[in-house]
């Protein structure tokens, strides 16, 4: 259970970068955060956040189950930012 | 009937029995090619994994062939190829 | 040339969820809840004590085996199922009928590991039956339901892939759910539920294909084996290597103390690694016993089995769980659309990947209808039979479904404990519950069933702690002190799907404030 709340911790934040890299959400950053480079860059800690609860789930509990962890937690992670930015557009358009 | 009816019909036979046939046909012809000096069990169940993906495979052909005919050409082309090596080499 | 293979695999993806969205559904609903099977089953049973997995099978054995002895003495076949997970939690024992005697003889028990004694529970399919109408279907042949299972499936292994060819912009879109904009809305919310949960709806499909593939492929095996059942029997020997049996010799013979073979299996894979103990003609002088293991040790859904003679002791065979990597293969994806071997995070992911999946597909119906329907509003098309059909038909069995599950539950706590064929009018009671909610959105206009089915859900699942509480003892004020976490979580959940459809009823009011229909 530890285990589940130490990868979420990496990759939820992981897919919220990933999302705000995307050109289609960077309206909601602030302009510093905008622009190709900053895309890459929020791109580049997306893959990495990502990469390192995987790591970590190997680490943890063996490949076998960590990779069907990692895999498995994707989806709520991915599914929690689809929420975030949903939410966020409904405030918005208030 | 139009037409257009007999195409989705025939496309339909193909798919579904054409499938089937390829999808019996080709991961037996994979399998003893590549996999020939496997145990009998073990190949019939690479084979059997195999061939739902074949299946699937022949399907979207059949449906997005440039006609009906081409749809069975295709499939029994394969199919009559995949049974003369299986048989050549089983 | 792109374009109309794109054009071609639409099509082919709309006819594929028509033709079988509604049974997907079905075996969506099923198959999620059997992720949580025995959980059900203990809810469902409520004369179970908490479930507690003793340290040492030993005295487990020792009772099971004297009660099988005193109930069953010259039965064909015991099987004792030990208290060592999720999977089995309580010690269970059945036996099956002497080959002269009549079938009634058969039977299972609930036995406390203890005292041995057997606890009296109510007669009712449980979580089981739920879960095994995924692929077996209610009411039908078993032949009859593999093939259209099987079928189904396949078109949603197409369904999926199509899918997938037919999204244009399945990166770009990958966060994007826009609310409240009608058809795109709902466009959005059918490729969230899809890709967000990809891996999982391609993995449970084609492993739904695999645990069929004996049945559907015979060719491929005649291929290497020759034609006819024999050999198709000769295949199937091959790959799961018959275990050291022999016919009754008729002769009484005793049967030794199980737990020794307990004890040397123990020794041999380690600590709490069986599962189970089967014994082939107790108390016969040929009698075998069948030590198992744990099939949901790991990922993979294979264990050893020993075989031992049931009078000497003498161990006679070994099945290995590993025997060649395409089984391992095959064993890997059982394992895999099982999940028996999920610990509880795995597990709730699980259970959420199989809602998603029925999201997925209740969201692909909804929008081909909410297409339709502004087409044929706007004057282009005729509101055609297979628009009213498919409107119908979406509330009936998306929500229908709910309310017939709820219904089930609703009747093991309201059929008399001693009735017969309890566990029978229980199905009955689902089935009866969604003929029902079939008939209600035949009459009533289609928003309105929507909102008036979900608040049936809302009560059914909003109510069932209370009537939890007015017909047994271990309801939320008992379970949560008790640390009974099955139970409290069953009603906790049921509560937050009560909710959730009250949720749904609130919304579908408020989209129908602006067309006033009833």
């Amino acid at each position: 259970m530890l285990i589940a709340v130490a990868l979420l911790s990496l990759s939820v934040p992981g897919m919220a970068a990933l999302a705000f890299a995307m050109e289609r959400h960077q309206t909601w950053l602030a302009p510093r955060w905008r622009g190709r480079n900053a895309r890459l860059a929020l791109r580049a800690a997306g893959i990495t956040l990502l990469a390192s609860a995987l790591a970590c789930a190997v680490v943890a509990i063996g490949w076998s189950f960590g990779v069907l962890l990692w895999l498995g937690l994707l989806t709520p992670s991915a599914l929690a930012i689809v929420g975030v930015l949903a939410l966020g557009q409904k405030c918005s358009e208030r | 009937m139009t037409s257009a009816h007999w195409n989705v019909f025939s496309r339909c036979l193909a798919a579904v029995l054409g499938g089937y046939a390829l999808a019996s046909t080709l991961p037996v012809a994979i399998v003893a090619a590549c996999w020939g000096g496997a145990a009998r069990s073990d190949a019939v169940l690479i084979a059997m994994q195999m061939s739902f993906a074949v299946y699937a495979g022949a399907i979207m052909w059949a449906f997005s062939a440039g006609s009906a005919r081409s749809a069975w050409a295709g499939l029994g082309v394969l199919v009559l190829l995949s049974s003369l090596v299986a048989w050549a080499l089983l | 040339m792109k374009d109309r293979f794109r054009q071609s695999m639409a099509w082919l993806h709309t006819w594929l969820g028509l033709l079988f969205g509604w049974l997907l559904y079905f075996i969506f609903i099923t198959g999620t809840l059997g992720y949580l099977d025995t959980e059900i089953d203990r809810w469902m049973r409520p004369e179970l004590p908490v479930a507690s997995y003793p340290p040492s099978q030993k005295m487990a054995i020792d009772r099971a085996q004297a009660f099988l002895q005193s109930h069953a003495a010259h039965g064909q076949r015991w099987t004792l199922t030990l208290p060592i997970d999720r999977n089995e939690p309580y010690l269970h024992v059945s036996w099956q009928a002497a080959r002269a005697g009549a079938p009634a003889a058969s039977g299972t028990a609930y036995l406390d590991p203890g005292s041995g004694r057997q606890i009296e529970t109510r007669d009712t399919g449980g979580g089981q039956a739920l879960y095994q109408m995924h692929w077996r279907l209610h009411y039908l042949p078993p032949l009859g339901s593999l093939w259209i299972v099987g079928i189904a499936t396949l078109a949603l292994l197409l369904a999926l892939v199509t899918g997938i060819v037919v999204h244009r912009k399945i990166l770009a879109d990958f966060f994007t759910f826009r609310p409240r904009k009608g058809q795109r809305s709902w466009l959005d919310a059918h490729n969230v539920a899809s890709v967000v949960s990809l891996p999982f709806q391609l993995m449970i499909t084609y492993s739904g294909l695999i645990f069929l593939m004996f049945s559907f492929m015979p060719l491929v095996a005649a291929a290497w084996y020759g034609p006819g059942q024999a050999s198709q029997d000769v295949f199937l020997d091959e790959v799961f290597p018959p275990l050291a049996s022999a016919p009754a010799a008729g002769r009484s013979a005793m049967l030794l103390p199980l737990d020794r073979l307990w004890r040397d299996a123990q020794d041999r894979w380690g600590p709490n690694a069986v599962a189970a103990l089967e014994v082939q003609d107790p108390n016969d002088a040929h009698a075998r016993v069948h030590v198992i293991g744990n099939f949901a040790a790991g990922p993979l859904r294979a264990t050893s089995i020993l075989t031992y003679d049931g009078v000497s002791g003498e161990r006679l065979a070994e099945r290995q769980a590993w025997q060649s990597g395409p089984k391992a293969l095959r064993d890997a994806m059982l394992g895999l659309h099982e999940g028996m071997f999920a610990p509880p995070a795995l597990r709730a992911i699980y259970v959420l990947s199989g809602l998603l999946g029925a999201v997925m597909i209740a969201t692909g119906m909804v929008l081909w209808c909410v297409k339709r329907r502004q087409r044929a509003e706007r004057g282009r098309d005729m509101a055609h039979a297979g628009l009213r059909l498919a409107e119908r038909l979406n509330v009936a069995v998306f929500i229908g479904l709910p309310v017939a599950i709820g219904a089930y539950f609703w009747a093991n706590r309201l059929l008399p404990t001693g009735m017969a064929h309890r566990a029978e009018l229980e199905m009955h009671a689902l089935f009866a519950a969604w003929l029902l909610m079939f008939i209600l959105a035949a009459l009533r206009p289609a928003l309105c069933a929507w909102k008036e089915q979900a608040i049936f859900a809302a009560v059914a699942f909003g109510l069932l702690p209370v009537l939890n509480a007015a017909t047994t003892s271990r309801h939320l004020l008992q379970s949560v002190p008790d640390a009974d976490w099955v139970m409290a979580g069953f009603d906790l959940a049921s509560l937050a799907i009560g909710a959730a459809f009250a949720g749904l009823a609130w919304k579908v009011k408020r989209h129908q404030a602006r067309r006033t229909l009833c």
